[in-house]
């Protein structure tokens, strides 16, 4: 068990035998009275995102995850399919759970797999990742406006905004909390 | 924005509150931030020091949360309306958004007016300070516009449940269980041992609070009585004279009719203290206060959070972003 108020954004909690994921975290006193926190949590099976208000001294019960290596093998349309890489056992990761996530799964790439009770509720993605420039439009001849962007596609097939100097081919670090353009690393 | 371009537009900003209320005939008043005693709130946690009184000697002394205890006794006294605008300080292990454990509080009492009185006040406050600082009424905040010439919207907390739950919320505090059944019927996670004022809080924050409009500045009144204040009980009884304010969906003031009957404030204090004992640290507790009711006239007291108005006329959404040196700034990342 945890207190509320010791709850912070990223860690996993159960709620009626669900499992969730903090999403959001602040603290709120409503006059005179004793502190809250005000949760935004993710349903780690559902994907659906639910509010919550806790009083900070009430104890929630968190739960005891662990990582795993897995490797990211293919997209089923509905699933992600992973593969423990220890023991070569396939998982099944609902799409629709975990959808913010689709835009950086590289097949082939090894994440760590968030487990409870033997399932995946989480992919962690690193901080940064290196993608590979697969489509890229030439920018207009001329066009020298500074901060000036254009989009491309990388590898898993999601659209990136990145300066204009980007061509097909290249290699760029992406920040994946927020889908930014970080630099060229070629 | 660098540390002494945000000192100068706070400094501007408080210069006009102050005028504001020297011109309106307020003493303004210094009391001490260093207090052998508290008035006990239970939901506060305060900061302890030591004051080494001799060679072997030495009693503990309390940051002040607030300066009430100590504006009460001018008042009882005769002083008149007066304000005061000093360091507060909350001892809490959270940080967030909208705190800081030591910050500026604004607090005012006007004798002869009661809560619905001072909304007035704060509303002439505010639309002084506007126009003094940014030459007009409007605040910008977080992309939507107040506008301080609109009186401010008034809402009593029964309308607000009514508005935004459809639910009687007299019905509330006199039956647990349907506070229990809307509880649940709202999807939100409760424990049901824990107090009516924890559940109803819980209900406010989750299903009430965030519907406010941002649009505009609104005084939510009338709290349920049961939530215990130094608040005069209204002409309902189940209601306390209290509100609070919210701009852009902030909380940034509050204000009672001060109660001046010195059996409720014992009862409150009593009350209040027996509750304390879970506090994490406990301090000497003001029985005088009590005492000093005899001499309290009718009067309204209202608290505001300076630096949260800032953050309103600064256009910033985070405290953070409006105290030079915060404790998040000074501790780093030790307390996140």
């Amino acid at each position: 068990m945890i207190k509320a108020g010791a709850l912070s954004k990223g860690m996993f909690i159960s709620l009626k035998n669900e499992p969730y994921l903090v999403a959001e975290r602040e603290f709120v006193n409503p006059g005179k009275g004793s502190a809250f926190v005000r949760l935004k949590l993710k349903n780690l099976k559902t994907g659906l995102v639910i509010r919550q208000v806790i009083k900070s001294q009430d104890s929630v019960e968190d739960i005891n995850v662990e990582t795993k290596d897995g490797q990211y093998l293919y997209s089923d349309g509905e699933n992600f399919i992973f593969m423990d890489s220890e023991t070569y056992e396939q998982f099944h990761i609902p799409i629709s759970s975990m959808e913010d996530k689709k835009p950086y799964l590289k097949e082939g790439e090894t994440f760590q797999l968030v487990m409870w009770d033997g399932e995946p509720i989480d992919i962690k993605l690193p901080y940064k990742m290196v993608f590979k420039v697969i489509e890229a439009e030439n920018a207009a001849k001329g066009d020298t406006v500074t901060g000036a962007t254009k989009n491309v596609t990388i590898e898993t097939g999601h659209r990136i905004k990145v300066p204009i100097f980007i061509k097909e081919g290249d290699r760029i670090l992406v920040n994946t909390e927020t889908g930014e353009y970080v630099e060229r690393v070629n | 924005m660098i540390r002494i371009e945000l000192l100068e537009k706070r400094s501007k900003i408080i210069n006009s509150i102050r005028r504001f209320f020297i011109d309106n005939g307020y003493v303004e008043t210094e009391t001490p931030i260093l207090s052998p005693f508290l008035i006990p709130e239970s939901a506060i946690e305060v900061f302890e020091t030591t004051y080494f009184t001799g060679e072997n000697e030495k009693t503990p002394l309390y940051l002040i949360p607030s300066p009430e205890l100590w504006m009460k006794r001018l008042l009882a006294q005769g002083s008149g309306n007066i304000f005061q605008i000093t360091k507060s300080f909350r001892n809490m292990d959270q940080q967030g958004k909208y705190h800081n454990p030591e910050f500026t509080m604004l607090e005012w009492y006007t004798v002869d007016h009661d809560y619905m009185d001072s909304i007035d006040v704060t509303q002439r406050l505010l639309l002084s300070v506007a126009c003094s600082f940014k030459g007009n009424p409007i605040l910008s905040f977080g992309g939507v516009d107040i506008d301080l010439s609109r009186p401010f919207l008034r809402l009593s907390m029964r309308e607000a449940f009514q508005l935004y739950l459809k639910a009687d919320l007299d019905i509330l505090i006199l039956d647990e269980r349907q506070l229990n059944r809307l509880l649940t019927m709202q999807g939100l996670f409760f424990k049901e041992e824990s107090s009516w004022e924890s559940r109803f809080n819980t209900l406010f924050l989750a299903s009430v609070e965030p519907k406010l409009p941002r649009d505009r500045a609104v005084i939510l009144y009338d709290y349920p009585a049961r939530i215990g204040t130094l608040a005069r009980g209204g002409k309902n009884q189940l209601y306390s004279e209290r509100w609070e304010l919210y701009m852009g969906g902030i909380e940034i003031a509050n204000c009672y009719t001060e109660e001046n009957d010195p059996a409720a404030v014992t009862r409150f204090i009593e009350e209040e203290a027996k509750k304390k004992g879970k506090a994490r640290v406990k301090h000497r507790i003001d029985y005088k206060l009590a005492g000093y009711m005899e001499g309290l006239p009718l009067c309204s007291g209202v608290a505001l959070g300076v630096d949260r108005l800032i953050m309103l006329f600064l256009d910033k959404n985070s405290i953070n972003g409006v105290i030079p040196f915060s404790i998040s700034d000074i501790i780093g990342d030790k307390i996140k």
